[in-house]
């Protein structure tokens, strides 16, 4: 009777065991995206997530009222938090590192385009001037030395907001104990530790001309983020002519750069998030010069004709397609 | 009697092992179904093979979604960007996703990738 015993206790042992593997999931909507979080933890694990992701959303929506960024757009002048001026820093890194490829203050462009609003439309090169004199980050830089920032032009963070809301939630899950996570923040990824049975986490990178399907798969263990940014995302037409939604803050249109897509790998989630659409609107050759010059990143580009680039970095992790190496 | 206990054991172990593979080859989907979400609630699941229109209402807004030729599409929304409408008709792979009326659309297969990002 003692071993049925035993062998009962071994089998339930082993039910729990698969049990303990399976993660706890969950769908919200923040950050004007859906975001899928799988935590290998317990429900207070996922709740404290989520309320972290909707206190920083918050804290950063370029379109909610009680936001510190809206403040700032509204009046000109703003107290932040540290949460807000840590993203701002990191913002302005990301744009010196880039020449101004990324631009926090690109907002005024974004405005006059519509993409935050119901209408867009392509504006005249009246107002595109009139916006460009408004955009460049070197005027939030020189205010950065206090968190109390007044300033003529227009903040967005939205392209490098998730990034840090992805990163900011894995230290949060670690601090809390967890070992592995993985948070899908509209086209970020940020990945916390391997699986527990020891599999890899598979990421497929979306094919710009059918978006739901994945032209390539990036394949790995550990902690990695991986952020995805294309002109296919949020477009509009007019007389004929699409237009999406990466301006680039230099001529104020969209960026024409010859790429459709680009992905970043690094294991800060918001230097990955910034970094991908500074990549898509300096070009391949010009990311690529990056590139060789830094240690911290690495990208796979798809250019408009869908041919696959990837630096040597990323290449050792891509499987499912044919891709040109970009050596060091 | 420690035979007989050996017995048990792997008797046990094998049926685990076949109720493990029923769930690992029949507890998924066959790849034929699109489950619709709305405002995180689960309000239909479309058959690909069978083809229909749909019109989803929320309190965010309205979708029309279409089954034609085994693929998924939403053919109207009344929401400002779009998004939804510019994806192309899919039975496979990422979600198609309309966020202003906080509509979800995810295909049974798509567990291939833990995600696809893009």
């Amino acid at each position: 009777m003692k071993k049925l015993c035993a062998i009962s206790l071994l089998l339930a042992f082993l039910l729990c065991g698969c049990a303990q593997n399976a993660p706890v999931e969950r769908e919200i909507f923040a950050m004007d995206t859906l975001m899928t979080l799988r935590v290998w933890g317990d429900d207070d694990d996922v709740a404290a997530a989520v309320s972290e992701i909707n206190r920083l959303d918050a804290l950063l929506s370029v379109t909610d009222e009680n936001s510190e960024i809206y403040a700032l757009n509204r009046d000109g002048t703003a107290e932040f938090s540290l949460d807000t001026f840590e993203l701002l820093n990191k913002a302005v890194a990301v744009s010196r590192r880039t020449d101004g490829a990324f631009d926090p203050t690109v907002y005024p462009l974004v405005e006059i385009w519509g993409f935050t609003k119901e209408e867009q439309r392509v504006p005249s090169q009246g107002e595109i001037d009139a916006a460009l004199s408004r955009v460049g980050y070197e005027q939030l830089e020189r205010e950065l030395d206090v968190t109390c920032v007044s300033m003529d032009g227009k903040i967005d963070l939205g392209g490098i907001a998730k990034g840090y809301a992805a990163q900011k939630v894995v230290e949060l899950l670690q601090s809390r104990g967890i070992e592995t996570a993985f948070l899908s923040l509209g086209g970020n990824v940020q990945t916390l530790g391997s699986k527990p049975d020891g599999a890899p986490w598979l990421v497929g990178i979306a094919d710009p001309s059918a978006p739901s399907q994945a032209i390539a798969c990036l394949r790995f263990h550990d902690s990695l983020a991986l952020v995805t940014s294309g002109g296919y995302q949020r477009y509009f037409e007019e007389n004929g002519v699409r237009y999406h939604h990466i301006l680039d803050p230099k001529t104020g249109y969209p960026a024409d750069s010859g790429l459709a897509s680009v992905t970043v790998l690094a294991h800060d989630g918001a230097l990955a998030d910034g970094l991908s659409t500074a990549l898509f609107v300096m070009g391949m050759e010009k990311a690529t010069a990056l590139w060789r010059e830094s240690d911290d990143f690495e990208a796979v580009f798809i250019t408009k004709d869908g041919a696959i680039f990837a630096t040597d970095g990323a290449a050792s992790l891509l499987t499912d397609c044919e891709c040109t190496v970009i050596e060091r | 009697m420690k035979t007989k206990y050996w017995i048990l054991l792997f008797a046990l172990l094998a049926a685990a092992c076949l109720l493990c593979s029923y769930f690992l080859f029949f507890g998924g989907t066959s790849g034929t179904t699109a489950t619709v979400i709305s405002d995180g609630v689960t309000v239909m699941t479309l058959d690909l093979f069978v083809d229909g229109e749909y019109t989803i209402k929320s309190d965010y807004g309205e979708n029309t979604i279409r089954v034609v030729d085994g693929k998924v599409s939403v053919v109207s929304a009344d929401c400002p960007t779009q998004d939804c409408v510019h994806h192309a008709p899919a039975n496979s792979g990422a979600p198609i996703v309309c966020l202003p009326n906080r509509l979800v659309i995810t295909f049974s297969n798509a567990q291939e990738y833990d995600a696809i990002i893009g």
